[in-house]
């Protein structure tokens, strides 16, 4: 079955459908819920949201463009909607500027996903919705200044402080691994 | 590592990655979305079921209804129940005679009625609780006469007529063929009713 026939089925409400498309996207869709939240039962709530509006808004897709962006956006701004109902303060965290260090290629590559997303989770709550909108989703500054009401300085010094603290996080990291 | 290959590297590393799903959350947008679908397809007019019950509950209203009414207006009619009849001279010692006549369906109207009957008779109609009081003074033939002034007897035919429509409210039991004006009238023991058209009568004169 083609992509293009599993979103006809599910227009149709066609279950089975509806099940196959979710199988296929629903991994994904959680990495980038669990990048959002702050554990793994609030993705899944946020996940499950997302799908429903999916498969209620499916006959809203054109056909143009992929779908997997398509639902990806809707994950997002689903994400977004529950992030906004906490108020998220971006505060500017204290960082430790004279030990910074810069970080051996190296490092990086011996670096799981796994790692890397649990890093991502223990960020604050604004450098993490900034790193990842801008990073990972391709955001630029000015939408995303627009996206969460802030000025577009804040969410570049946001991106700022969230490099430097993955940085030092990653550091960190291949400190303990030398040291075991 | 500049910021741009930093960037690069997460992005590579992330934006593919699967976290896996479990089929837990599939089940719950499953139950989400069809539940309620179908919660949606019972519309009373979509189903014929609803629509039934729906028929057979007026149905079934209208029948007991029907059936109650003529039950109530078929049923035997009733004496007022804790009627005191009691004739009276001008000594209060005098009253004697205090029948009561009873029944169960009319046992909050609970109403008295003192008549006399001699020559100089001091009528007086109490009926207590809901309904108000009423004394009326009556003299008859053997005796000088004396009728209140105008104003009196208009007040005593405007009290006569309140009572009389109070009763008419309050009366529990209508009479089969009487118009409902009649029936609390008929209510009442003969004797109150009697008592109550003479009043009538000379108010009216």
């Amino acid at each position: 079955m083609t992509e293009q026939e599993l979103i006809h089925g599910c227009i149709q409400m066609d279950e089975r459908c509806q099940r196959t498309l979710f199988e296929m996207y629903s991994g994904k869709m959680l990495t980038v819920c669990l990048r959002y939240s702050r554990d793994r039962m609030e993705a899944e709530d946020w996940l499950q949201d997302a799908f429903v509006k999916v498969f209620r808004n499916i006959t809203q897709f054109k056909f143009e463009g992929s779908f997997e962006g398509w639902i990806r956006r809707i994950v997002i701004n689903t994400s977004l909607k529950h992030l906004q109902k906490k108020r998220i303060h971006f505060n500017e965290v204290d960082e430790d500027k004279g030990n910074y260090q810069s970080v051996d290629p190296y490092v990086y590559s011996h670096m799981s996903e796994a790692e890397l997303m649990k890093l991502i989770s223990e960020l604050p709550d604004g450098y993490k919705l900034v790193f990842n909108l801008h990073v990972i989703e391709g955001y630029s500054h000015e939408e995303i200044a627009k996206m969460l009401g802030i000025q577009d300085s804040t969410s570049r010094s946001q991106l700022v402080k969230a490099r430097r603290h993955l940085q030092q996080a990653i550091i960190n990291v291949h400190k303990q691994r030398l040291a075991v | 590592m500049n910021d741009k290959l930093f960037d690069d590297f997460f992005k590579l590393k992330l934006e593919q990655y699967d976290s896996g799903s479990s089929m837990d959350v599939w089940e719950k947008v499953r139950r989400e979305l069809h539940e309620k679908d179908n919660d949606k397809g019972v519309v009373w007019w979509k189903n014929p079921l609803l629509l039934l019950a729906l028929l057979l509950f007026i149905g079934g209203g209208i029948t007991i209804s029907v059936i109650g009414s003529r039950n109530y207006w078929f049923a035997k009619p009733s004496t007022v129940e804790n009627i005191a009849v009691t004739k009276s001279s001008n000594k209060p010692d005098d009253a004697t005679v205090a029948p009561a006549t009873t029944n169960e369906t009319s046992k909050e109207n609970n109403s008295t009625i003192s008549t006399g009957k001699k020559n100089d008779s001091k009528t007086t109609l109490t009926s207590s609780d809901k309904t108000p009081t009423i004394t009326n003074t009556v003299s008859s033939s053997n005796d000088k006469t004396a009728f209140s002034p105008a104003a009196e007897v208009k007040t005593k035919k405007r009290g006569l007529i309140s009572l009389f429509h109070k009763t008419k409210r309050k009366s529990q039991k209508p009479v089969a063929g009487l118009p409902v004006g009649d029936m609390a009238v008929a209510n009442l023991s003969p004797l109150i009713n009697k008592s109550l058209q003479l009043r009538m009568n000379l108010v009216m004169k």
